[in-house]
């Protein structure tokens, strides 16, 4: 199969992905039980038939079920998310807002985490056996088997409350607002315990992965033939193996950044961070359901792209993937 | 041919897991918490919802891990709470097994139509985030302890389902599989009587992992206030107790200690296991 083909089946493949998941969770949330009109209401006491009806003609939840998928379908296709319930404004607007400060977020703990990982792995691997390796191993262990929310509230019990360097929730600081750079330092600065905290999570993975293949790789001939000729140890480690390790964790990067939109709601919840998570989550109790189907399509088609890219990726760089196809 | 899961197989594996000391210390850790989990009714401990007691009162002799802010004993709420998370992480985790094994199964085996519909199945749900997809499900039905064990299930089978497909496609390769064939045994028959027993092991280890991420995710689920709330489970603890967590931080952090104890154990055992059966698999 050439790669044209090949990509062409991909992206097809992908596309029905996302229809089907789109679909999935179109149906879920019209034939749940609840009119969002009351979610939105609030107090009953706020609700006359004539407003009842005309939200209902307004969201358009007068027409029948198929008829408003193949319209939510139709719009997706034109680039429409609708307007939200909430804020009255088009959804895409509402998502925009908030995806910088989610990305933030995970972008920079993720690539915290693959770096950090991937030289703790390598490290480990060189001292394998020894006190640095095991103490490497049982912390990142630890940071993997604790949930990140809570490791949150721990970090920022610490590192917040008793000790108070860093601040403990929010965006920036409202009762001293900065303007320009500072600004952006505030906000880096609010960003410092959810970062710390998502980085601390994502990292065992990396490390793990790095680890076990370099200790694998102790073996090789070629390891062997690099310390015969006396070669530095850390330079057999960082330039040699690391070569032969650094594909699996690179992968395993590319699939974290496509779930990144997603990845820090119970983060972003501990530390009051106003992301997609927090978006999410405040459009599930708020019911308004197309913010809630836009974070979703976002999301997905995200995670999509990303997938078919990475299997690009590799069907270049490795022949047998694509005859594989 | 010996099969993995012959007598002598299981002697086998039975001594190489006894020598490996993290499986030893991990179930250690779940057999204490699990004889917590299943004593909880007869020990003599306050039932768990009555509020009798003074108000966040730190921990003493008559409530050895202090109240939570409606006066209730957080000893015993820990451990009913133990009961729930652990309940829910095994069932969720045994349900999706088995999802994952069948449909996984059944996609490597019979590379045709059905194949192909899930493995359709198992790429749609690769691509919805576990997390939110339980999220959804459980604020538009409404929470109970049945249908957070179903949620975790649905959204987490696939994951075995690529193991047991990848594992399956390899084991059908081998010669005791052709061999069968020669004589005349059927699809079914060779599928569940050779074919499973012997590519199950990694899916299996990957079961015990998938109980941690389960309690992991019920305590999550549980942290948004998500949970069950006629039941204490350790993430409505620790949701319930982040207001106080400044002057009363015990109210949060005791069950959390618990929740980490648990999945460390968990995890302990599920990597050992895994790293027994399939050396390979233990390297991702």
């Amino acid at each position: 199969m050439g790669l044209a083909s090949y990509v062409a089946k991909r992206v097809l493949e992908g596309f029905f992905t996302v229809i089907i998941a789109v679909s999935i969770i179109f149906f879920l949330v019209n034939l749940a039980p609840g009119n969002p009109i009351y979610f939105i209401a609030g107090d009953p006491v706020f609700l006359s038939p004539a407003v009842v009806e005309y939200y209902t003609k307004l969201w358009g939840l007068d027409k029948p079920l198929y008829e408003r998928y193949f319209i939510y379908i139709s719009n997706l296709f034109r680039g429409e998310l609708g307007n939200s319930y909430r804020f009255g404004g088009p959804v895409a607007q509402v998502i925009m807002e908030r995806i910088p400060l989610t990305l933030s977020l995970t972008i920079t703990s993720n690539i915290l985490a693959f770096i950090i990982g991937t030289f703790m792995g390598l490290r480990a691997a060189r001292s394998f056996g020894k006190g640095l390796d095991s103490a490497l191993t049982v912390t990142t262990f630890f940071f993997n088997s604790i949930p990140g929310f809570f490791l949150g509230i721990l970090l920022m019990l610490t590192f917040g409350v008793h000790l108070r360097l860093f601040p403990v929730a929010g965006l920036m600081d409202l009762r001293n607002p900065k303007t320009g750079i500072m600004l952006y330092l505030d906000i880096a600065y609010h960003a410092f315990l959810p970062v710390l905290t998502l980085t601390l999570i994502l990292l065992p993975a990396y490390f793990k992965t790095v680890r076990d293949s370099a200790v694998q790789q102790l073996g090789e001939d070629y390891v062997l033939t690099l310390r015969a000729v006396g070669m530095d140890e850390r330079r057999i480690f960082n330039k040699h193996v690391f070569r032969n390790v650094i594909l699996p964790p690179i992968t395993l990067l590319a699939i974290r950044l496509g779930f990144s939109l997603a990845g820090a709601a119970l983060i972003e919840n501990v530390f009051g961070w106003p992301g997609m998570g927090r978006l999410l989550l405040d459009s599930i109790r708020e019911r308004d359901y197309p913010v809630l189907m836009g974070i979703y399509f976002t999301i997905v088609v995200t995670i999509v792209v990303i997938s078919i890219i990475l299997d690009l990726i590799y069907g270049i760089l490795d022949p047998r993937i694509k005859s594989r196809g | 041919m010996v099969g993995e899961l012959s007598t002598s197989g299981v002697l086998r594996s039975i001594r190489l897991i006894i020598r490996d000391k993290s499986v030893v210390i991990g179930t250690i850790m779940l057999l204490s918490i699990g004889l917590l989990a299943v004593l909880a009714p007869y020990i003599n401990i306050p039932y768990f919802n009555s509020m009798i007691f003074p108000r966040f009162s730190p921990p003493s002799p008559r409530n050895p891990l202090g109240t939570d802010h409606l006066g209730r004993d957080i000893l015993a709420r820990v451990l009913w709470g133990a009961r729930i998370s652990l309940a829910i992480g095994i069932c969720a985790a045994g349900l999706a097994s088995v999802i994952g094994i069948v449909l996984g199964s059944i996609s490597g085996y019979f590379r045709s139509k059905v194949g192909t519909v899930i493995d359709g199945l198992i790429n749609v749900f690769q691509v919805i985030p576990a997390f939110f997809l339980a999220l959804v499900l459980l604020v538009i039905f409404g929470s109970s302890v049945y249908l957070l064990m179903l949620v975790i299930a649905i959204t987490t089978w696939p994951m075995i389902a690529r193991i047991m497909r990848a594992q399956v496609l390899s084991v059908k390769e081998r010669l005791f599989v052709e061999s069968a064939k020669a004589i005349g045994c059927g699809d079914l028959h060779i599928l569940f009587k050779h074919v499973i027993p012997h590519a199950i092991p990694p899916a299996l280890a990957y079961t015990i992992l998938e109980i941690g991420a389960a309690i992991m995710m019920e305590a999550g689920l549980s942290y948004l206030g998500l949970g069950d709330p006629n039941y204490p489970s350790w993430g409505r603890m620790i949701y319930e107790g982040q207001p106080y967590i400044v002057s009363a931080p015990w109210i949060s952090l005791i069950p959390g200690a618990f929740l980490v104890y648990t999945v460390i154990g968990v995890n302990l055992v599920g990597n050992g296991l895994l790293r027994i059966v399939n050396p390979k698999l233990a390297q991702r």
